[in-house]
């Protein structure tokens, strides 16, 4: 009996996790379309280490990848290099890491829920993170290593909840590497790990019934060593936060108290309730609610941007159970249930309290992207409120299994409702998010790279464009390193030029200096640049009027993003 | 139970003189000018006012102060409670969403105060919830209330969820009601965050509070519907209206049972922190409410009138871009001693420079049209945090007002 019940939670734990694979590698290369700018970035850095073991910068085997000036988490980049070995440099290749990341996600959270909650949620839970739409969203994206970070911590918290119930040293040792290495994936664990693994650490001091000499020796190394290569980064993490974070005079909260301040003509009564400890702190404050409020849970998010999610975080006829799953944790804590179970409910809330801080501190907040470490505690404390709260339904409610009827064809309406938008709609509606004109000059250039000598398109076109040539081409990085002209400003590298290749800043006049003669050429134009540039191809016998009729059709069929590549030699 | 009687008629005498006080006295001035919307609804309700009164809004400020009082018995009468009676007028009293409401005119008060007055002679009754829902009948023309179709409920559903996100409700409102709101404050106080969560728990858990919960959940449902019947073009906080009155009926529990339910330390703490919320919240009302939102506002308009009539001039051109201005003029049209002409901008120069006392009002785009620029002018009229509206164009010197 109890055979078969095993074997049916496992037939049902494989069905899961086949439905799992099964939504995060279905057109994996197309569905988001892409590559988009950061994908491109992350791919060919992962592809000059593994031709030369350095990065489009020439660094060797880098700590943190340079890039656009971004300084990329480098540990999602080194574990795309096997894959890009294989199966060469494109765009499903450097999204199997985060999608295979996404997926072990489902069965590393079907083992804690197991652990602490039980079967029952447990299934519940992994069902859950299967179907999330953001888990699904975020796991078809090459952004670093975003769900390899959490998949990283969600192994920590298991080992370490292992290293509880076992008390063996390897435990509390890999959980603590993986939650260090979670840190080299994506930026919002850096804010989430080191609290955790303080714990961990404190927890080992205190309460640890074996240590050992040589242990307690290996931790404080391996602690040291990460300390030192996290405070290299440190610089970087400052100028990062100092671009997106709330605090600065010229951020909103600055603006903010100037304006106030100079209503009152910066008075006393001004400066004691008009400052940055006020301003900030009611700003943090709602922040930070935001993120457990419905509208950030359930909206469908219409930004113009591929960094966030278009998709919920959690299906709507799940809300009310992610709140009594908080609920019913919080009083899990003063049940009179084991010390061990309830330490291990204290660390799942603890780090569900916190994994809203890197989007917090931002402007724009709440984020779905930086605070993605929520996902998964999100999935497992709503299954632990929908199977507590039908438990206690259970002997009141007379149509018990009416109402998990209705819940679970609400349901599947839901999940039905995200699949068809994600699958079959998303990318066609917003697909021009992710760079569909560079995409389509990189088609060009791929095609007829050998019959042009210059190929030119300018920064109004895209910010970064000197990636995509070298993504599509699989270009030399040896050759591109000769090549390359390349700026520095305000932090950024601009790449003006290399190889074949000219970015401007805009296309007018000005480009003609850059062309040498008996060349031929291929410019790409945006709709304002064509207006600026046909007058002078054709003033200047360029182009003919047959050619023009044809040139001046947008290479893409989409009105919102004209594309125009006129090609003629001088 | 005779105490509590007095105790709470005591109560309910100290909550009218205190909100006398605040809305008669305190922030009488504020907000300093009549909104184009206050105009229409005065209109509506065949209201007359001067140009230099802020009276009329003795309505809506008369009309909060009975919604609060009657709330307040209300409470008293679904609970027994008189820690919660008197909580309930300290908390509507100083609620953003309706004090703010209390401040202007609106017709949404009367909505509300409507349903405050049947739920106090019908919440013994099974039948309240279908009493007040028939309530919308009466104010359908007032409020504009339509049915809505299927493609108005989607279309619907994305502000249910951002009107009920904590961000929006207790830190930064509803980015559409911008002029309707406290700068910085959302339709709650802060910390009433707390007291919400707390509300909500003790409500669940607690038997003796059944009947208010039941009450409170019949609103919320009640302001779900209205808010779905309401029209998009309509402010989220008067289409929230009746959502947000139950929101504070659950904080109101909430603070009580962390009132009775602490140690001394706590409740003097708790009463510090609020007591220090309102400070800050209506500190940004007094001064800043004003200049914040203040193109919202007549401001501009009706010192425009009032200088163009100390200047003794007897006629000024306006074009189709000074529409505001025109309404003003129109309903305040007994303290207005000049006329005013629409004219369009194509033949502004002839207009504005004829021989004749009739003078141009332009806004600041049309200088342009007859060649000057705002460094020209010297009789601007501005809104109240010093932003320039409306121009003045001089006429030659020979000619005199």
């Amino acid at each position: 009996m109890k055979q078969t019940l095993l074997n049916k939670q496992y037939l049902s734990l494989l069905l899961i996790l086949i439905v799992g694979f099964f939504l995060r590698f279905y057109l994996l290369g197309s569905v988001p379309p892409g590559p988009e700018w950061d994908e491109a970035s992350a791919g060919y850095n992962a592809f000059s280490i593994l031709q030369t073991g350095k990065d489009e910068w020439g660094n060797f085997l880098p700590t943190s990848i340079t890039a656009f000036g971004d300084h990329k988490n480098p540990l999602g980049i080194y574990l795309s290099i096997p894959l890009i070995k294989i199966l060469g440099l494109n765009i499903t290749s450097i999204r199997i890491v985060n999608a295979f990341s996404s997926w072990l996600m489902i069965l590393v959270i079907y083992l804690i829920a197991k652990k602490i909650f039980g079967e029952k949620t447990a299934l519940i839970s992994s069902i859950l993170v299967s179907l999330s739409p953001s888990g699904i969203f975020f796991a078809r994206l090459a952004d670093e290593g975003i769900m390899l970070s959490i998949l990283l911590i969600y192994l920590g918290l298991l080992l370490f909840f292992s290293y509880l119930n076992k008390q063996k040293l390897i435990f509390i040792i890999s959980s603590i590497l993986c939650l260090v290495l979670s840190i080299f994936s994506y930026s919002l664990a850096r804010i989430v790990a080191p609290p955790l693994i303080l714990i961990m650490i404190i927890y080992y001091f205190l309460r640890a019934k074996k240590k050992s000499i040589f242990t307690t020796l290996m931790l404080l190394i391996f602690i040291t060593v990460t300390s030192i290569l996290l405070f290299r980064q440190l610089g970087y993490n400052l100028q990062r936060v100092s671009t997106v974070g709330i605090l600065g005079s010229t951020k909103g909260i600055g603006l903010e108290i100037g304006e106030y301040r100079e209503h009152d003509k910066n008075n006393f009564r001004s400066k004691l309730l008009h400052n940055k400890l006020t301003f900030t702190g009611i700003t943090l404050l709602g922040n930070y609610l935001s993120h457990f409020s419905t509208d950030f849970l359930l909206n469908y998010k219409d930004h113009g941007n591929v960094s966030e999610s278009h998709t919920p975080l959690l299906f709507m006829i799940l809300l009310p159970f992610y709140y009594t799953g908080i609920l019913f944790g919080f009083k899990e804590l003063f049940k009179k249930s084991p010390k061990e179970k309830r330490s291990q409910i204290f660390i799942l809330l603890f780090v569900l309290l916190i994994a809203p801080l890197p989007s917090t501190i931002t402007e724009g907040a709440p984020s779905s992207k930086r605070s993605l470490a929520m996902h998964g505690f999100i999935e497992l404390f709503t299954a632990f409120g929908l199977v507590t709260t039908f438990s206690l339904l259970k002997h009141k409610l007379k149509s018990n299994k009416l109402i998990v009827f209705i819940i679970g064809v609400l349901f599947a309406i839901n999940v039905g409702t995200f699949l068809y938008f994600f699958y079959w709609i998303y990318p066609k509606q917003y697909g021009y998010m992710y760079a569909v004109r560079e995409n389509k000059i990189c088609e060009v250039i791929k095609a007829k790279y050998q019959q042009y000598d210059q190929f030119i398109f300018s920064r109004r076109i895209d910010g970064v464009p000197y990636i995509f040539p070298l993504f599509c081409l699989q270009f030399p990085p040896e050759k591109y390193w000769q090549t390359r002209q390349s700026r520095f400003v305000d932090g950024w590298h601009y790449i003006d030029a290399f190889d074949k290749f000219q970015f401007v800043d805009v296309v007018d006049e000005k480009i003609f200096d850059k062309l040498a003669p008996n060349n031929k050429i291929a410019l790409f134009t945006n709709e304002e640049e064509k207006k600026t540039i046909l007058p002078l191809l054709i003033e200047k016998k360029l182009i003919s009027p047959d050619q023009q009729l044809i040139m001046t059709k947008s290479l893409i069929n989409n009105p919102k993003l004209p594309l125009y590549l006129f090609t003629f030699r001088l | 139970m005779k105490k509590n009687i007095y105790r709470l008629i005591g109560a309910l005498l100290i909550g009218i003189v205190i909100n006398f006080l605040i809305k008669f006295v305190i922030f009488n001035s504020v907000p300093n000018s009549v909104s184009s919307e206050e105009i229409k609804n005065m209109q509506l309700l065949g209201l007359k006012t001067s140009l230099y009164s802020l009276s009329f809004r003795w309505l809506p400020k008369l009309l909060t102060i009975l919604i609060i009082l009657l709330s307040s018995l209300l409470t008293y009468v679904k609970t027994r409670k008189i820690l919660l009676s008197i909580i309930t007028l300290i908390i509507l009293s100083f609620s953003p969403w309706l004090f703010i409401l209390g401040q202007t005119l609106n017709l949404h008060l009367f909505l509300l105060t409507i349903i405050v007055l049947l739920l106090i002679s019908l919440c013994h009754k099974k039948y309240w919830i279908f009493i007040i829902s028939f309530i919308f009948i009466l104010f359908k023309q007032w409020l504009d209330l339509k049915l809505p179709n299927l493609q108005q409920i989607i279309d619907t559903w994305p502000l249910v969820v951002r009107l009920l996100d904590f961000k929006t409700l207790f830190f930064t409102g509803d980015s559409a009601s911008q002029y309707l709101k406290i700068p910085k404050t959302g339709y709650f106080l802060f910390f009433d965050l707390i007291p919400l969560f707390v509300g909500i728990y003790v409500l669940l858990k607690n038997q003796n509070n059944r009947s208010l919960g039941k009450i409170i959940s019949g609103l919320f449902i009640i302001g779900l519907c209205f808010l779905f019947i309401s029209q998009s073009s309509s402010l989220n906080i008067y289409r929230g209206i009746i959502i947000f009155y139950s929101v504070s009926l659950v904080i109101a529990v909430g603070y009580e049972y962390l009132l009775h339910n602490t140690s001394y330390l706590l409740k003097a703490l708790i009463a510090l922190i609020f007591v220090l919320n309102v400070f800050f919240t209506y500190e940004l009302f007094y001064y800043h409410f004003d200049k914040k939102n203040s193109f919202e506002w007549g401001y501009a308009e009706t010192n425009a009138i009032n200088q163009l009539n100390q200047k003794q001039i007897k006629c000024i051109n306006i074009t189709q871009e000074s529409g505001k201005l025109k309404q003003y003029v129109d309903f305040f049209n007994n303290d207005v001693n000049f006329k005013t002409n629409m004219i369009s901008n194509s033949k502004l120069d002839d207009i504005c420079y004829a021989k004749n006392n009739c003078y141009c009002l332009l806004r600041e785009q049309e200088l342009g049209l007859i060649g000057l620029q705002k460094e020209d002018i010297e009789t601007i009229f501005s809104h109240y945090e010093g932003l320039p509206i409306y121009f003045l164009i001089p006429k030659n010197e020979t000619h005199v007002y």
